[in-house]
C-alpha cells in the first residue's frame, strides 16, 4: 500500500468512525471484563468473609461461588455479543470501506 | 484428622507448589510419588483404538499437506468451528481435567480461580488480539512483531522468547506424560515418554497442522463427552441440585463448610493476585496458541474460532466445578479408592479418575484413561509444530536465509526440526523425571508473559514502539523471568539447596512483566535514530492493514 492510500485511509471520515467505535466496544467489553475479574480477585483476597457468606440463610452456595460462575458465563456471554455485533455491524462497514477504495 | 487425610493433604501439598508457583493447569502435571499400576488392558485397548484413528487422519492429513502453508497452518482452512474446538481441546488438558479438580478436592473454593482466570482471559484475546493477529500476521505472531520493526533482531529475540516457551512447556509436559502412563497404563518411565515422543514426530511431521488440529479436536470431543456423562452422573444421585452437592461435600471433608470460600489454598493476599494476574497474561504470550489464529482464512473467522472456543471452555469448566465438588461425597470416605495406608489409590490427581469409574465402572474408567493420555499428545504436538514453525519459518527461512528459500527446502528443516525437539522433548523428559516439573513450567508462562506478550501488544498499538525498546525490554523480561525464578524459593532453596531465598515469591511475572513494559517504554522513546522515525512511520499502513485485513496473507502466495 502506498503512503497517499494510507492519507486517503486515515482522513476518511468512514475509516475514522469504523476505527473508533470497533476500538471503544473493544475497550469497554475489556474494561468491563477486567473490573469483574479484579472484584472477584480483590475479594478473595481483602473480603474473604463476605466471599464465604450464603446467599440467603442455610443455603450452601456462597456469593464467591455465585461470583466465579457469573463469571465463567459472562466471558461466555461477552464473546457472543461481540461477535453478534462485530459480524453485523462491523463488517458491513468494512465491507463498505473497502469497497469504496476499490479493494474489494 | 484421620490417618488418611493427612496422607491425602500431604500428596496435595506436592500438587499445591505446583500450582502455586506456577500456571499449573496448562501442564499436565502428576507430581510426586507415583507407583507403577497393574496393566489396564481396557485402558490400553481404548487407547490403541484412539492411536489407530489418528493415524489414519494423519496419513490423510499427509497426503494434503504439500506445501509450507499447509504444514504451517493447514493451509488456512481450518473451518472455526474446528479450530475453535481445538483451542478449547489445548486449554481442556490433562491438568484442568486432572489437577483442578484434585484441587478443589482438597482445598475447595481456592480452586476455581484458575478455571475464572482463563475464562475471562480468552474473551480479552478476541477483543484486543485475534483479530488484528490474523490481519498482520502469515504463520507466527513473530511476523507480527517484526511487522514494522528491524526484522532480523526482533526475530531472533522472538525465536529465543518463543522457543524457550515451547522447550519448557514440552518438558513439563513429558514428564506429566510419563508419571500419568505410569499410572493408568502400567507402562514404565523411559518407553512412556518415548512412545509420546514417537506418535507426536509421526503426528506432526507427516501430517502437520492439519493433523495436529484434528487430533485435537477428537480428543477435545471425546472429553467433553466424558465429562459430561460424569457431570450428569454426580447431579443425577442429588436430584440435579448443586445446592445438595455442596451440601454434601461440606459435610463430608474435614475442612467442612470452609471448602466453599476462600483461604483453603492461597493464603495471602499477594499469592491471591498473583495467581490471578499469572492466570490471565500466561495465556496470551504462548506461542501454539497464537499461531492457531492463522489456520483459518481471515479475521473473521478468527474471531468466529475463539468464540466456539470461549464458548466449550466455559461448559467445560462448569463441568469441573460440579465434578471437582462432587468427588469429595463419592471419593473421600469410600475405602475401594484408598490403599491400606489411607491415600488415595495413585495419588490425589485420580480422584477424578476414581470417580468415573463410581459412576461408570471399568469400561468408562478405561475411556477417561484413554482419553487423559490423549489429550498429552494433542497438547504437545501442537507445541512441536509451533517449534518446528519457528526454526524453520522465523530463524532459517527468515533470518539465515533473508526468504530466499524454497518452499521445498523450508519443509525439509521443518521436518529435521521436529525430529529434533521430539529427540530433545525425550532426552530432557528422561533428564527431568525427578526434577520440580512445576518450576519448569512457570518458567514457560513466566517468559511467555513477560517477553512475548509486553512486544506482541505494544508492536500491535503502540506508535512509539521502536526495534530498540522491543529489544532492550524483550531482553530485560527474560533476564528478570529467568533469573527472579532462579533466585527464588523454587530453585535457589528447593532445587539448590540454600537455606533462604534470594528472592522471596516463587512468580517472577508480578515483577517482569512490569519492568518489560517499563523498559521498552523508557527506550522506544530515548530512541531518536532515523531508523526510529522510520518505524513510527509505519505505524498507519499497519494500523490500516490491523483494522481492514487489506493484503492479509492468503494461503497461496508469498
Amino acid at each position: 500500500m502506498s503512503n497517499i492510500e494510507s492519507e486517503r485511509f486515515l482522513n476518511h471520515a468512514g475509516f475514522i468512525h469504523y476505527s473508533k467505535i470497533k476500538n471503544r466496544v473493544n475497550f469497554w467489553l475489556t474494561i468491563l471484563l477486567l473490573s469483574s475479574y479484579s472484584v472477584y480477585v480483590g475479594a478473595m483476597a481483602f473480603a474473604p468473609i463476605w466471599m464465604s457468606s450464603p446467599l440467603w440463610d442455610g443455603s450452601t452456595i456462597t456469593t464467591g461461588i455465585l461470583l466465579a460462575i457469573i463469571l465463567l458465563f459472562s466471558g461466555i456471554i461477552c464473546s457472543g455479543l461481540y461477535v453478534l455485533w462485530a459480524n453485523r455491524v462491523l463488517d458491513k462497514l468494512k465491507q463498505e470501506l473497502l469497497k469504496e477504495f476499490g479493494h474489494e | 484428622m484421620n490417618k488418611h487425610l493427612k496422607n491425602t493433604a500431604l500428596t496435595l501439598g506436592v500438587i499445591l507448589s505446583y500450582f502455586i508457583s506456577s500456571n499449573a493447569v496448562f501442564a499436565a502435571v502428576i507430581e510426586g510419588e507415583v507407583q507403577k499400576q497393574a496393566i489396564n488392558y481396557t485402558a490400553i485397548s481404548m487407547f490403541l483404538v484412539f492411536v489407530l484413528a489418528t493415524l489414519f487422519i494423519t496419513y490423510w492429513a499427509a497426503k494434503q499437506t504439500k506445501s509450507k502453508e499447509d504444514f504451517y497452518i493447514a493451509g488456512g482452512g481450518i473451518k472455526p468451528w474446528q479450530n475453535g474446538t481445538a483451542i478449547a481441546g489445548d486449554f481442556m488438558s490433562a491438568a484442568t481435567f486432572l489437577g483442578i479438580t484434585a484441587a478443589i478436592y482438597g482445598f475447595g473454593f481456592d480452586a476455581l480461580i484458575m478455571a475464572v482466570g482463563m475464562m475471562v482471559a480468552w474473551p480479552i484475546i478476541l477483543f484486543v488480539i485475534t483479530e488484528r493477529l490474523r490481519n498482520l500476521g502469515s504463520f507466527t505472531f513473530i511476523d507480527v512483531v517484526s511487522f514494522r520493526l528491524d526484522k532480523r533482531p526482533i526475530r531472533i529475540l522472538s525465536a529465543v522468547g518463543s522457543l524457550s516457551v515451547v522447550v519448557f512447556y514440552l518438558i513439563a509436559q513429558m514428564v506429566g506424560a510419563g508419571k500419568l502412563i505410569q499410572l493408568l497404563f502400567g507402562l514404565d518411565y523411559i518407553y512412556a515418554v518415548i512412545l509420546v515422543s514417537v506418535l507426536m514426530i509421526l503426528y506432526v511431521s507427516f501430517g502437520g497442522m492439519l493433523a495436529t488440529t484434528w487430533v485435537q479436536l477428537i480428543k477435545a470431543i471425546l472429553l467433553l463427552i466424558g465429562g459430561s456423562f460424569i457431570a450428569f452422573m454426580v447431579m443425577k444421585n442429588f436430584d440435579f441440585s448443586f445446592e445438595a452437592i455442596l451440601k454434601s461435600a461440606s459435610e463430608i471433608h474435614p475442612k467442612g463448610t470452609a471448602i466453599l470460600g476462600p483461604g483453603q489454598w492461597l493464603k495471602d493476599p499477594i499469592a491471591i493476585i498473583s495467581m490471578g494476574l499469572t492466570m490471565l497474561f500466561g495465556v496470551m504470550g504462548l506461542p501454539h496458541i497464537l499461531m492457531r489464529i492463522f489456520t483459518v482464512k481471515d479475521a473473521k473467522d478468527a474471531r468466529k474460532s475463539v468464540f466456539v472456543a470461549t464458548g466449550l471452555m466455559g461448559y467445560f469448566y462448569l463441568l469441573i466445578v460440579i465434578i471437582g465438588y462432587g468427588t469429595i461425597p463419592f471419593i473421600m470416605e469410600n475405602p475401594d479408592y484408598h490403599n491400606s495406608d489411607g491415600s488415595i489409590i495413585g495419588g490425589a490427581n485420580m480422584v477424578v479418575l476414581h470417580v468415573t469409574h463410581f459412576m461408570g465402572g471399568d469400561i468408562m474408567f478405561g475411556f477417561m484413561s484413554a482419553v487423559a493420555f490423549a489429550t498429552i499428545l494433542a497438547v504437545v504436538a501442537g507445541l512441536t509444530l509451533s517449534g518446528a514453525t519457528t526454526v524453520a519459518y522465523d530463524i532459517y527461512a527468515k533470518t539465515i536465509k533473508n526468504g530466499n528459500v524454497s518452499s521445498e527446502q523450508e519443509m525439509i528443516v521443518s521436518r529435521i526440526a521436529t525430529f529434533a525437539i521430539g529427540g530433545l522433548a525425550v532426552v530432557l523428559g528422561i533428564a527431568f523425571e525427578h526434577e520440580n516439573i512445576a518450576f519448569v513450567a512457570s518458567m514457560a508462562f513466566a517468559i511467555a508473559a513477560s517477553v512475548n506478550f509486553p512486544i506482541l501488544l505494544l508492536a500491535i498499538y503502540w506508535r512509539g514502539l521502536t526495534t530498540k525498546g522491543a529489544i532492550y525490554g524483550g531482553i530485560t523480561g527474560l533476564i528478570l523471568s529467568v533469573g527472579l525464578m532462579i533466585l527464588g524459593p523454587s530453585v535457589w532453596v528447593n532445587a539448590l539447596g540454600n537455606a533462604e531465598a534470594i528472592f522471596p515469591w516463587s512468580y517472577p511475572t508480578f515483577f517482569s512483566m512490569p519492568i518489560a513494559f517499563f523498559i521498552i517504554w523508557l527506550v522506544s522513546k530515548l530512541d531518536k535514530s532515523k531508523q526510529a522515525e522510520l518505524e513510527k512511520s509505519k505505524f498507519d499502513d499497519q494500523l490500516i492493514r490491523s483494522e481492514l485485513g487489506i493484503g492479509i496473507s492468503k494461503a497461496a502466495d508469498h
